[in-house]
């Protein structure tokens, strides 16, 4: 019993059973990670930059060049700004009333829950049905719209897209807003503030990081979507998923949509990560 | 501005964004009880579409995958992330918070690029189309979401009550199985279902996945709605949207929903 | 026959020393109280004796066996924690139950274990219900059965008396004395609340800091405080820095404050002229009149009266010497006097010390 096993028995009091046998418990899911995502990914990886046996940006500069594949992608970038815009707007209003307004929160938290939990395709099922000839949106709008064209254009992509993200956004800055002490406005309205004042310098800013992390969030599922531009833009409105989609119907192109797929992987992660970097920076170490 | 007309703005505002969010579901819900179909207003009230998704083999068979899946994708998971929870939670060593969040990954991943990784993948191993191949992809996709759910209840365990029963003579795997696992039977719960509901409603990562043989139930609709306009398929959506709003209020019984989105 | 050995015992947390070469025994049977601030190293020494820490130096023995390499759950000492720690998903019988199923007592002795421990807490015909549903003092007393039902050499109690409410707590504060009593089991205490320290222990002792400032009776450390620490840390003090002037029929005379004031005392000086003077505010005599010729009598203005039910406490300052000496007595008393009234407050000698 030397002094030595003192402190080495002391750290090792803090793993399980004062042993190594934690370490083991993350062997499954660190075998089954390895094998099922870092592998695949891997290898999409390899497709994009290898072709024919050698390392190339081939693919890269194919889809540069093409004037198909850089329309894709500026109106899948464009369509995500405008359905980030959109989202952010509305899916804070809703948090904020959720929060601050409302006399039950877990009901109306629970509501969004339950939509963010069917089916996708369900969802945007019910667009396509509301966009179609015959509908309840057209009477309504009949007096206001002469050609009741919504589906198939970009414009029902993005209805289908805010469908899709506004859950995140909300479930997001809720999380936020909930953290902030209440305390704080009564302080303000106490010394004189205005119930809007109040909100505008000091609930804004101090969810501020959620507005951001939210937003860059909802950005990166727009980007990445598939069923709503799938479903209710036709053949004419490809995003960049539809694209990958439709190319590997023939292996000859998959360096293409796997080059497609990494930028898009790129771009996402990137932008979730220098965001969230941001904010941690600039407003502390909150998670939001 | 007086308080009433403010409260009635937000009233409204508030109100408008829930009516766009339950929009399409009302409206599928509608339509499956609509003899005219898609078109407005509705003539009557009719079943027929309920009988002809009954009847739709294709369907059926595909509800039941996708039934099958969940429950897999469930049964396998959990454990897996149970075990990964303890191993993360008690870990000693500096790099344990970015070990957490390597586990995190997949989710920043799209998921057309994921279905597509697993579909070079498992045409390099003769898995295309199959069950299995399925099952190992919803696995993936749904770990970092119950890991969320489970490595934030564990680490929200009093570890006083653990030291109690240390003191009381109780080992490490005693402790872990009487004490610890029972007190977060609730994130249990929910992560399981959370689990099941993320697998049976997966489209877009599955697509790239089903064959002939094997499609689960979105992939189905999806396939309906891409090449047919056909009312059924509305009868199929609302009882989906019957299916996870049960798992959803059950799951909200034992646990808070805003804990388990991990936000 | 002693049960506990701290032997040179260190522990240190990185860069902090929470106990400091610090050795003691405990005996057998004994209700034993460690008392001190926040910080002071109670909770620690109360963690390394349970085995949820080890020294970094030293060891801890029971019974003259070393038990530093045995983990809590193998070493005979149960504990009941500050804020009870029952398991919220078992009912109070199999609270109780848990022990005795991690130690393999026979199954067949479990009921009538049970029901023998909550008749010794005051408690019985809950081990049905969930801890949730019990109040403060009904699942400190589970915590309590908990413990004791394993019937350990050593209990060790985490400042299990915090969270009560006062009542609750000077009833409590008798039950776990009797219970000691009845069990005859040997018990460590950690507290911060020195009162409850000094009515319920058989020895106290005094921590600061990471060290102990002195170990005793009750009586002994409240009445003869080794030090300054101790001195103001058990009940109200009067404690002044002092420079011995002489002595004078066979008293000390020291000096305070500038030496105008001065004090005769009993005590012989050790170590120097600087030295402490200390007397409780109990043996602090006030009247309208004194006696002149009695020592350490002076002239004082009543400051401030605090009534606190058992008596009435007052602060005194002090108008001998020089103009504004600042110095104020603490003292107890019976009578009824009002702020800023004059008085003559005397102080015997034999109760003034020298720490």
């Amino acid at each position: 019993m030397s002094l030595r096993s003192y402190a080495g028995a002391d750290r090792l009091r803090s793993i399980v059973g004062g042993d190594r046998s934690s370490l083991v418990l993350l062997l499954p899911l660190v075998v089954a990670f390895t094998v099922l995502f870092v592998v695949p990914v891997g290898q999409l990886f390899s497709r994009a930059f290898v072709l024919d046996g050698t390392i190339t940006l081939a693919n890269f500069r194919e889809i540069l060049s093409t004037e198909l594949y850089i329309n894709i992608i500026l109106r899948t970038i464009r369509i995500s700004a405008l359905t980030t815009v959109i989202t952010m707007v509305s899916g804070y209003l809703l948090a904020y009333y959720i929060v601050f307004r409302s006399s039950n929160k877990r009901l109306l938290l629970l509501l969004v829950f339950v939509t963010m939990m069917v089916d996708l395709v369900i969802r945007i099922f019910g667009w396509v049905v509301a966009f179609s000839r015959g509908s309840i949106l057209e009477i309504i709008t009949s007096p206001f719209v002469d050609n009741f064209s919504i589906l198939f254009s970009e414009t029902a992509i993005v209805i289908g897209l805010v469908q899709f993200t506004l859950p995140f956004m909300i479930f997001v800055t809720v999380g936020v807003l909930s953290n902030i002490d209440n305390t704080l406005v009564e302080a303000a309205r106490d010394l004189g503030a205005t119930r809007f004042q109040a909100f505008l310098r000091l609930t804004l800013p101090l969810s501020l990081n959620a507005v951001i992390v939210g937003g860059s969030l909802v950005f990166a599922l727009s980007m990445s979507s598939f069923v709503s531009p799938q479903l209710l833009g036709g053949g004419r409105n490809r995003m960049i998923a539809n694209t990958i989609f439709s190319l590997i119907g023939n292996s000859g192109e998959w360096g293409i949509a796997a080059a497609l797929g990494f930028t898009l992987l790129v771009t996402t992660a990137g932008i979730l990560a220098v965001f969230v970097a941001v904010v941690t920076t600039l407003l502390g170490s909150d998670r939001p | 501005m007086s308080g009433l007309i403010e409260r009635v703005l937000w009233k409204s505002a508030a109100g408008g964004i829930f009516l766009f969010l339950f929009f399409p579901l009302l409206l599928v819900v509608l339509i499956s009880f609509n003899p005219d179909g898609f078109v407005f207003p509705p003539s009557g009230v009719t079943l027929e579409w309920y009988v002809s998704m009954l009847n739709d083999s294709a369907l059926i068979d595909a509800f039941l995958l996708s039934v099958g899946l969940g429950i897999c994708t469930a049964l396998i998971t959990l454990p897996l992330v149970i075990l990964a929870s303890v191993g993360l939670r008690n870990e000693g060593l500096p790099g344990q918070q970015y070990l957490e969040n390597v586990f995190l990954f997949p989710l920043m991943v799209p998921e057309v690029v994921l279905g597509f990784a697993l579909l070079i993948y498992f045409s390099s191993l003769g898995l295309t189309g199959s069950t299995i191949g399925i099952v190992f992809g919803h696995i993936m996709f749904t770990t970092p979401f119950a890991l969320q759910t489970i490595l934030a209840a564990m680490k929200g365990v009093d570890t006083s009550i653990e030291d109690a029963a240390h003191d009381l003579g109780a080992g490490s795997l005693q402790t872990l199985v009487y004490v610890t696992l029972p007190m977060i039977k609730p994130a249990i719960i929910a992560g399981a279902g959370y689990v099941f509901i993320l697998s049976f409603t997966n489209v877009t990562m599955t697509l790239f996945l089903v064959g002939s043989g094997t499609v689960t139930i979105p992939v189905e609709i999806y396939q309906y709605i891409s090449f047919s306009i056909d009312p059924t398929v509305a009868a199929v959506g609302a009882v989906l949207i019957l299916v996870s709003t049960s798992v959803v209020i059950y799951m909200d019984r034992v646990f808070s929903v805003q804990e388990i989105s991990g936000f | 026959m002693s049960s506990i050995n701290i032997n040179s015992v260190t522990k240190e947390f990185g860069d902090l020393t929470a106990v400091n070469d610090v050795s003691y025994t405990i005996n057998d049977d004994e209700f034993f109280v460690i008392v001190g601030p926040s910080g002071c190293g109670k909770s620690t020494s109360l963690r390394l004796i349970a085995g949820f820490e080890t020294p970094t130096r030293g060891s801890i023995s029971l019974k003259g066996e070393p038990i530093d390499h045995l983990k809590p759950e193998d070493r005979d000492i149960r504990m009941v924690f500050q804020d009870y720690a029952l398991f919220p998903h078992m009912s109070v019988g199999d609270n109780i139950t848990f022990g005795l199923k991690m130690n393999n007592v026979d199954p067949d002795t479990h009921e009538s274990r049970v029901a023998d421990v909550l008749d010794l807490v005051g408690l019985s015909d809950i081990e049905e219900s969930y801890p949730e549903t019990l109040s403060g003092g009904q699942q400190q007393r589970i915590a309590l059965a908990r413990a004791l039902v394993l019937e350990p050499n050593v209990l060790l109690l985490d400042e299990p008396l915090s969270n009560l409410d006062k009542n609750l707590r000077d009833r409590m504060q008798v039950e776990l004395k009797r219970i000691q009593d009845e069990t005859g089991v040997t018990a460590i205490h950690v507290t911060h609340n020195q009162e409850e320290a000094l009515s319920l222990a058989d020895r106290v002792c005094v921590m600061n800091d990471g060290v102990i400032e002195q170990i005793g009776p009750p009586e002994e450390v409240y009445y003869r405080p080794q030090n300054r620490f101790v001195a103001e840390f058990l009940g109200d003090s009067n404690t002044f820095s002092a420079t011995v002037l002489g002595s004078d029929a066979g008293a000390t005379v020291l000096g305070v404050a500038d030496s105008s004031t001065r004090i005769t005392s009993d005590a012989t000086p050790s170590g120097g002229d600087t030295q402490t003077v200390f007397f409780r505010p109990e043996h602090v005599r006030v009247a309208e009149r004194v006696s002149e010729e009695d020592p350490n009598t002076f002239d004082a203005t009543v400051a401030s009266r605090l009534f606190t039910g058992d008596k009435i406490k007052y602060q005194v300052d002090l108008a001998e010497g020089a103009e504004d000496n600042g110095l104020t007595f603490t003292a107890f008393s019976d009578s009824q006097w009002k702020t800023g009234q004059s008085v003559r407050v005397q102080v015997p000698q034999e109760h003034v010390l020298l720490l």
